[in-house]
This record gives structure tokens, sequence and C-alpha cells, in this order.
């Protein structure tokens, strides 16, 4: 059986803990492309996210210096092939900005990326983290009219996005052997509109964060999957109709991931929350 | 607390006598602490308590670095163009020209899908680019500053910064690979008094030179002598130093959202870049911008587009080598030979 890992990248609250915690879930149910072979030895990390979403809200932000918290399961493919165990180190998004900001990183996260078999990048529709790039090009008027703000000297979140795919490039992507796969996952994907659900999740990049799709598509040495991804399948905090409907379900009955259709190029919902896992390491 | 004394607000340190009024020599809280300093020295740990031979602070933790992506030397683009075709920019003009606004404008744009015809694929010098523009960021209350972005100044006075980036053209979906150097005016400004050209001999293997002018100036009918002076003297120069080959030149002319540049002004340029038998096409262009029938960014992508309208053709592989008719190569060959 061979360890491998898969890291989940993404700045904060891009939805990086909710989805390990719908993970185990879906893994443990047995229905999907990945299933858990053996029940991991540790599972108090991932059992604490979904009782977040047991109760029907989502998890809060994972709080910044904390420990680092790995969630170790053995898996295999539904046919019982493919037998290996996956490491998913849940990193916080601050760490992972501070890392760009500084380019440096802990020797121990080092060795983790240049061992990861694949990995998982995340971006969430509509987050209040979300820092935009300056927009004097467009509203310089305006721009003096608020005047000083803190986000003047925030890191825009598509420019760091675009440093952690060239980290990734430089540890993982440098290897010898097969090129090593990324699915990037765009989480609450039920906010978007239908138009833009029909056009997916790398046309929506292309708008909203311009440089992360370019970097995207220019890389050669990543391959790159795209993905949309609803946890729960609606909004917990602002639609309480959906909250009540989904508080009297079994979990397992909600959420989804937007897949592409290689042959005719459509986007749908498919209830099995481990297709990015299955691409990242290489099924 | 003094040295080696276990007791809070301990004077022997500074008055040699002890506010508690015990002999330091026996005193519990000074004996106490030495003892407290020999068992750690047993255990290797590191104590700050001033005994001999401990390590006065912790060994820092060494972590590991990626490569920063700020401005690359001109190593980095040399090894950049071992593997792909990229285009060099020269970068020239007096200071306050616009130059670095010209940049910063340019990674906005990009950065909002808003240069018309082109998007982003890459960047070696992504937090450079970002650092520019944060220029702009900073504002004095609600007050844009006079100048959009910070005077550049380099770290090192003798070696360019190289931006690079990578942009796809969306018409033929091919990407092209731009080096474009943020130098200071002053450069400019020394290469045309006094020829000092060590720093910007990269020139010579550059495919396009930007000749950045201010187009404010070039219409104030008391200072445009000066400058169109200024580039007949800057053409000049450039033909000392280029040896070979001309670079195509582009006059980039700034703050074209204040002032449209005069027909008559532009003639006389070209007089003067013509006196040192060289040409120039024109670019109008307004990196940043009040006036929204001319919005920020204006031009960007036409000078962009000028910039690789020709990319340096080589030399045909296989020259067609089909004798024509009137030519007499026989005769030719034996003159040669003989």
């Amino acid at each position: 059986m061979t360890n491998r890992s898969v890291i989940l990248l993404g700045g904060p609250d891009s939805g990086k803990s909710n989805y390990i915690g719908r993970l185990w879930p879906a893994l443990d149910a047995k229905a999907g492309l990945v299933i858990a072979t053996s029940q991991p030895r540790d599972i108090g990390y991932v059992l604490d996210t979904a009782d977040h979403l047991f109760q029907g809200r989502f998890a809060p932000r994972t709080e910044h210096n904390e420990e680092r918290r790995d969630f170790e399961v053995p898996v295999a493919l539904c046919d019982g092939t493919h037998a290996s165990s996956i490491v998913i180190p849940d990193i916080s998004g601050e760490l992972w900005q501070t890392a760009v900001r500084e380019s440096e990183i802990t020797e121990d996260w080092m060795d983790e990326l240049k061992a990861a078999r694949g990995a998982l990048l995340f971006i969430r529709v509509g987050s209040d983290q979300d820092v935009r790039p300056l927009d004097w090009v467009t509203s310089r008027k305006l721009l003096a009219k608020v005047g000083q703000d803190d986000d003047r000297d925030k890191i825009p979140t598509q420019v760091m996005i675009c440093e952690l795919v060239r980290y990734l490039e430089l540890t993982m992507g440098s290897r010898d052997d097969s090129k090593p796969r990324l699915s990037v996952i765009v989480a609450a994907w039920d906010r978007v509109d239908p138009k833009t659900f029909d056009e997916g999740p790398r046309a929506y990049l292309g708008r909203e964060y311009p440089l992360i799709a370019g970097r995207l598509l220019d890389t050669t040495k990543l391959d790159v999957s795209y993905f949309g991804l609803s946890v729960v399948g609606g909004d917990l905090t602002d639609d309480p109709e959906f909250r009540e409907q989904y508080l009297e379900n079994s979990l397992d009955q909600h959420g989804w991931v937007a897949i592409n259709d290689p042959k005719t190029g459509l986007w749908s919902k498919d209830r099995d929350l481990t297709r990015p896992i299955a691409w990242a390491i290489g099924a | 607390m003094s040295n080696g004394c276990g007791y809070e607000g301990c004077t022997v340190g500074e008055t040699k006598r002890c506010a508690l009024e015990n002999d330091p020599a026996t005193c519990p809280h000074r004996v106490t602490g030495s003892l407290v300093v020999e068992e750690n020295a047993g255990d290797d740990t590191i104590d700050s308590n001033g005994s001999v031979g401990s390590p006065v602070l912790a060994s820092p933790v060494e972590t590991p670095t990626f490569p920063p992506s700020t401005t690359l030397a001109l190593a980095a683009i040399d090894e950049m163009m071992v593997s792909r075709y990229v285009t060099v920019v020269g970068i020239l003009g007096d200071p306050e020209a616009g130059k670095t606004a010209c940049l910063a404008s340019l990674y906005l744009l990009v950065s909002h899908a808003k240069l018309e015809g082109w998007s982003f694929a890459d960047s070696r010098s992504l937090m450079a680019f970002e650092e520019i523009a944060r220029g702009a960021r900073r504002w004095n209350e609600g007050d844009p500053p006079a100048q959009m972005t910070v005077h550049t100044e380099m770290a090192d006075d003798r070696q360019p910064g190289f931006l690079h980036i990578k942009l796809r053209r969306r018409s033929d979906d091919r990407s092209f690979d731009f080096a474009l150097p943020d130098l200071p005016g002053e450069w400019s400004k020394d290469f045309i008094r006094t020829a000092r050209s060590d720093r910007l001999e990269f020139m010579r293997s550059a495919d396009v030179i930007w000749l950045v002018s201010d187009g404010r100036i070039l219409s104030n009918k008391e200072l445009r002598q000066g400058a169109i002076t200024r580039l007949g003297q800057l053409a000049a120069r450039l033909r000392a130093l280029i040896i070979g080959k001309m670079p195509r030149l582009i006059l980039v002319i700034t703050h074209r959202d204040i002032v449209v540049p005069a027909v008559d002004t532009i003639r006389r340029i070209e007089l003067e870049l013509a006196k040192h038998d060289l040409e120039a096409e024109v670019v109008a262009v307004a990196p940043f911008s009040d006036d929204p029938n001319f919005g920020a960014g204006f031009g960007l992508d036409l000078l962009i587009n000028a910039t690789v309208r020709e990319a340096r053709k080589g030399e045909p592989f296989w020259p067609d080598s089909n004798p024509s008719e009137e030519q007499r190569s026989f005769l030719s060959y034996r003159r040669d030979n003989d």
C-alpha cells in the first residue's frame, strides 16, 4: 500500500475545512469513485468539522497558529484497486498567505509539497476574505473618495493563488515522474446563476480572476481539472428554508460536484463528492 | 534582577548591596539561581540568565524559501531566453515621463482582463508588478497623489531590474514573453548627458525601444523644444551604442487624457530622429486618466500590438539559391578564386 498525500491549498475562507468535513462521510458511504477501506485511526478532527455541518452550520474559519492536523485515511477505488492511503493536511489559509508574503514555508510543509501526489486548490464564490486587485484603472475618482483602507496593503487573492501555483510547480511539479494533478475547486458553486453554471468554473475564473485563469492555462507542469463544489447543496447561513429542509435529511443526500462531460462539454451536478480527490490521486 | 539572582528586583548588580541585606556570597536566591544554571548546562538546554558559555540567543530556525518573484536580473532573463523567445523591450525617457506608470497600468489592465486582445499567461515577477502597482495604493487621506507611481530607485545602481510578463494574444492564441526593465529616468538622463551606457548595454539585444515622453511637456511651448532636442540626442547616443541592426523605436507619448500630441510636434521629433537615420512609430497612451473618453490604460493595447508587430525575423534558414538567368555565377566564382 502506498502513501499518497493530497495537499489542500487556498486562502482564508476558501472552503477547505468544510470540504474535509464533508469528505469523510462521503468516503465512508462507499458510494463514490474513492471509498474508505477502513476507519482511520484519528477522525476527531473531521468529526469536529462535520459536526458543524450536521447541525446545519458551516464550519467556522480555521484558527490561526493552530497545530497542523492531518486527516489520514486508507482508501481504494470503488473496484477495490489502487489501495492507498491518502493524507490530507489541512493548512489554515493564513499559513498560505504568510508563505506568499515571505516566500518562506516551514521545513515539514516543504517536504509535504515535494512528496505530494496531487493538490486541491480552493477558491470560494463570494468570500468576504477575497481581496480584489486595485481598481483605479476604472474607478480612480471613486477610490479618491474612499481614501485609505486596510485592504491596500493586502496581496490580492489572485496574485496569492498564482504564487501558490508557482510553488506547486517548483515542488511537486519538478519531479521527473508523471505530471502531478491539480484539482481546481470553486466552492459555493450553488450560489452562481444558471448561466455561469453552464459556462463552468473555468470561465468564471477567467472573468473574476483573470490572472489565475491565464496562469492555469499556461502551466505545463501540472495537469489541471476544474470542479464546482457545493458541500451541502445550498446556503445554510442565509437560506432558512433550505436549512430546514437540509436538517430533515441525512448529510449523504446533500452536496454535489459540478463536473464537465468531455464529450458534450456540458456541466452537470454529480453526487459523488470524492471526484476531485479521485482526479488528484490519478485515478 | 542582577546576574545569577532569582529574586525579582535584586539590586546587587547595580549597587553591589543587597536590598534584603543578605550577603551576596551566601544569599539563598543567588545560590539557587546558579544551581539552576548548572543543572541546565548538563542538559545542553539554552538559558539566557547569563551563565558563562551558554548561547545568548537561540539559533534562528532556518526555513526553506522559494525563489521570490521580484524583479529579475539580466542573468535570469538570459536563462529564460535559452528555452524560448523573449521580447526584450528597452524603456528610456526623462524622469517622470511615465515609464513606470505604463508598466503599472499594463499590469492592472491584465489583472482585470481589460487589455484589449490580450490576456495574462504568466509572470516570473508578479510580486514586483504588485509592488509597483501598490505605489498607487498609498493615498493621502483620499487625495490622489500627483504622481501615481513611486519614483523608481534601483537597489543596484549598475544593473537593470526586469519585469517579466507573458501575454496571450486572443486572435491567434500565441503567447509572447516580454522582459520590461523598470529603469529610473536618471539613467536616461545620464546616458544623454554623459554617454554613461555601461548599465544600458542590454539595449543592444533589445527588440524594441520605447522612448517615453511626457505629452504635457511636448505641448508646452516653453518646454517642448528642450524635450525634442533631448530625444534627438538620445537617438544619437543609441546610434553610437548599438552596433548592427537597430531595434525598432516606438515613441510613447503619455498623458493622452490631458493633451493630444500636436502633429507639428511629432513631425519635429521625426525630423530630429531622422538626423540620426532613425524613425519611430508613435503611440499615444494614458496610463491613468480622469477623462471617461480616454479611460485609464488607453492606448496600452496599441503599444503592445506595436511592440510585437514585427518580432524580428531571423535570416531565412535556407536562402533561395537558385541561379537567376542573368547572373554570371560561374564567372564570379572564377574571379573570387583568382
